[in-house]
């Protein structure tokens, strides 16, 4: 039996691919450093997180649970990368929400919405004929 | 022009008192004036790998407290050169004994008579630290293909580059070339464009490295040693910035030993 797993082990030896492991401690290293050299910290990469939910939910709805969000770099430069999946764009927005909205008042708090994941309807802004005979859909998500 | 070089890295374990020691020796040995001064208080091994360690009789904080009547008396003499110092740290002594404007008061003193004062600097980014960079106007990070080891690299240059009064050289120690053509190391270009100063030397992984801390001899005076030999480059380069780099960190598999043994060319 020993010897089965020995020979077993030689030749997958032989066969496997070995793994390049030098380009990933290069590609994990320039993003932790990233972290490492500025100083935006865990709370505030969730603070902006909430806050930018906050703003696309006004436009559609996403799925905060399974959203991506971090610094990264490109050709030396620093980017914020997200990856936020949408459940469904919405046909009508909260004007309400715009206009209550305070004009350059310090400090800026962003009025909540009633709700996030439902679509918001106002009393000022009608639908438009199109939506009013068709239910709202579930937006598809396109698949390569 | 003296300089006073810290050598330094983060983390520990890279080969820090090995390069102090071979850019000493070599700096030496190309008749320079040289002082090393091991700033690793309670934590002492650069006479041990200078092979020196027998001959210690005043330290560091001697000096700083005054128990000898000048630093001359403190400094060893190496014989193999004709003029290389060293300054032993104290080894009972708490870190907490030297202050980093008593350090540059020596380095001050010594610059005043010496070519080179090559400071070693002790792992991690506090006191000692502190105390080892007070002194100094260059400084060798020293790291290893390794992640840990230029993350912390990083660190030091982010912490030499907010006092904007060093110039940086970077050597990367302990490569392995092979493992590097295979894609399974970290490779120089990524090491120096991560950390993005200027390149100062690449010591290739050396058995022989250990053969000459056991002997208490520098690896640059090892002639069968290729660490060695990577040292000798790194003084030449010291001594002058504008030698172009020559093709000795690839030593190209079969092909470059075919090549090597009909050239009679060491790697």
């Amino acid at each position: 039996m020993l010897e089965f797993w020995t020979k077993f082990e030689f030749i997958q030896k032989i066969f496997r691919k070995e793994e390049q492991t030098g380009k990933m401690a290069s590609d994990r290293l320039r993003l932790v450093l990233i972290h490492d050299r500025s100083n935006f910290s865990p709370l505030m990469m969730e603070s902006l997180r909430e806050d930018l939910v906050k703003v696309i939910s006004r436009y559609m709805d996403i799925d905060s649970d399974n959203m991506e969000m971090g610094l990264d770099q490109k050709d030396g430069t620093m980017a914020l990368a997200a990856s936020i999946p949408i459940l469904k764009i919405k046909k009508t927005f909260s004007v309400a929400a715009l206009e209550e909205r305070p004009e350059k008042q310090e400090p800026f708090e962003a009025p909540p919405l009633p709700h996030l994941h439902r679509p918001v309807t106002t009393p000022r802004v009608k639908p438009k004929s199109r939506s009013k005979s068709a239910p709202p859909k579930r937006h598809r998500t396109r698949r390569k | 022009m003296s300089k006073v070089i810290v050598v330094t890295s983060g983390k520990g374990g890279v080969g820090k008192t090995t390069a102090t020691a071979n850019i000493g020796s070599g700096l030496a040995r190309a008749g320079k004036k040289v002082v090393l001064i091991d700033a690793d208080i309670g934590l002492r091994n650069l006479d041990l790998v200078m092979g020196l360690e027998n001959r210690i009789v005043f330290d560091l904080v001697d000096v700083i407290e005054g128990r000898c009547r000048t630093f001359k008396q403190a400094l060893i003499r190496d014989k193999r050169f004709p003029e290389l110092y060293l300054l032993p740290a104290a080894q009972s002594k708490n870190k907490d004994a030297v202050q980093p404007e008593q350090m540059a008061e020596i380095c001050r003193q010594l610059k005043e008579e010496y070519d080179f004062i090559i400071i070693d600097c002790p792992a991690g980014i506090e006191h000692g630290f502190k105390n080892a960079i007070a002194g100094a106007d260059e400084a060798i990070i020293v790291t290893n293909p390794e992640v840990s080891a230029v993350r912390d690299a990083d660190r030091i240059v982010g912490l030499l580059e907010s006092e904007d009064r060093f110039s940086t050289h970077l050597l990367v120690n302990r490569i392995k070339m092979e493992l590097v053509r295979k894609g399974k190391m970290l490779n120089i270009q990524d090491i120096q464009e991560i950390l993005n100063i200027a390149l100062l030397g690449i010591i290739p992984e050396d058995e022989r490295i250990l053969n000459a801390s056991n002997k208490g001899e520098p690896a640059i005076l090892d002639a069968n040693s290729r660490a060695g030999l990577a040292y000798g480059k790194v003084v030449d380069r010291l001594l002058d910035p504008t030698i172009p780099w020559d093709t000795h960190s690839n030593n190209g598999g079969l092909w470059g030993a075919l090549k090597r043994f009909f050239t009679g060319a060491r790697a």
